[in-house]
């Protein structure tokens, strides 16, 4: 009987199991060779090429430390402590807001971006009216008076992103798309909102801005 | 073995860094942003969402250097740093739901034509990567390429050690059900049900 990944995995490490199980991988060359897999998958995922920064990104980080930190000893402070495990149940609380929001509006509605690969398969005037609520969404969403530098890049560049994409969509209607891409242009429009969507309740969450749920259950 | 380990910064430039010295700031992002994005890209996988961790995690950095007193490497206390921001985010309440969707929302970077073997591989291997959940994922990736052992993955997640070798085998079990068909090895028959 040949062990379980978990022992092979623990056999590839190098590191102790049971006698028996040590001694059946030693002489069985099928677990041998399954250890020897996963030793080179070990070696492929270290091999895997790297990802590049978006170069954008020092000049947010800049614009963040030009900012004043707060000062240490508040941060330790008693009444900041206080304050911080009240911002956190706040921030926890309206988060599940959001996602109840969410759950109720993909329950009740076509799916908001809940599957792309649903989304995919949609018709354009689903995804259309995906967008167009998400849209409603966002507008309802204030902006805090006062943002985070790395945060307001983020929103502004998938803002640009969207922009990109409505520029390419609008040659949809001369004709210089086929309905295929236009679909998927209209779903990476998608993509972008939910996103954007997301980063924007989290600024709003972390500046301490929990509105209740309105008469229709937005936030 | 993790790129984090070969990385030097010079102590002359974190000394200038620590007195606000731009060039000796951007320096240290030259040298460290590439290695920490792709970090917290292999963990929370969502490109928006990485870049804004990346910003959180240098910024964090710069401002406290001061607390970097020289023990063990530079590179891995930015690593450190990283990495408990990428966990925090993954356990936020409010994306939970974005992380489980995670996988459909990049887009994948596949070779295309005259593309090698070897490129059609690793092509393979990131999308089955970016399949995993969140928390295999994370673990497969801090255990396999971070050389994290599971004790000190079980102190970052606040869990056990055999949750780490659970999640991790479970991770191990995906992936080889995922590309096997182009491995051409047959896996074992599991002795016992932890696998």
């Amino acid at each position: 009987m040949h062990p379980g990944i978990r022992e092979l995995l623990t056999l590839r490490d190098g590191a102790p199991v049971a006698a028996r199980i040590a001694e059946h991988a030693k002489a069985c060359e099928q677990c041998r060779a399954e250890i020897a897999r996963l030793k080179t998958l070990g070696t492929q995922l270290r091999q895997l090429p790297g990802f590049a920064p978006p170069p954008r990104t020092w000049i947010a980080i800049g614009q963040a430390l030009s900012n004043p930190a707060p000062a240490p000893d508040r941060l330790l402070g008693g009444r900041t402590v206080a304050l911080a495990a009240g911002l956190l149940g706040a921030t926890l609380l309206s988060a599940l807001l959001w996602q109840s929001e969410r759950r109720q509006v993909i329950a009740t509605q076509a799916p908001i971006a809940a599957d792309f690969g649903e989304a995919r398969a949609e018709s354009l005037s689903s995804l259309v009216a995906q967008s167009q609520r998400l849209e409603a969404l966002l507008r309802d969403l204030p902006r805090p008076a006062v943002e985070r530098a790395a945060t307001a890049a983020t929103i502004d560049e998938l803002q640009a992103r969207i922009q990109v994409l409505d520029a390419q969509l609008s040659d949809t209607q001369g004709g210089g798309l086929d309905r295929a891409q236009a679909q998927q242009l209209w779903t990476s429009r998608l993509q972008l909102l939910d996103s954007l969507l997301g980063v924007r309740y989290a600024e709003r969450a972390a500046h301490g801005d929990f509105g209740a749920p309105n008469s229709t259950g937005e936030i | 073995m993790s790129h984090f380990l070969d990385i030097q910064v010079p102590d002359e430039t974190l000394e200038r860094a620590r007195t606000g010295d731009g060039d000796a700031r951007a320096s240290i992002f030259a040298v460290l942003s590439r290695p920490v994005y792709t970090l917290i890209r292999r963990l929370v996988v969502h490109p928006a969402v990485a870049e804004d961790l990346l910003q959180d995690v240098f910024v964090e950095i710069l401002r406290n250097l001061q607390l970097y007193r020289g023990e063990g490497s530079f590179a891995g206390w930015v690593r450190s740093i990283a990495v408990r921001k990428a966990l925090m985010h993954l356990r936020s309440p409010w994306h939970q739901r974005l992380l489980f969707d995670d996988s459909d929302r990049v887009p994948d970077s596949t070779s295309g034509a005259g593309s090698t073997a070897a490129e059609e591989w690793q092509d393979d291997l990131e999308r089955a990567l970016n399949r995993l959940p969140a928390l295999a994922r994370s673990i497969v990736w801090l255990h396999d390429v971070e050389g994290y052992k599971h004790a000190e993955i079980a102190q970052l997640f606040g869990n056990s050690v055999s949750f780490s070798k659970s999640q991790l085998a479970r991770a191990h079990a995906l992936l080889r059900e995922w590309l096997e068909p182009r491995t051409g090895v047959l896996p074992c028959t599991p002795v016992s049900g932890n696998s």
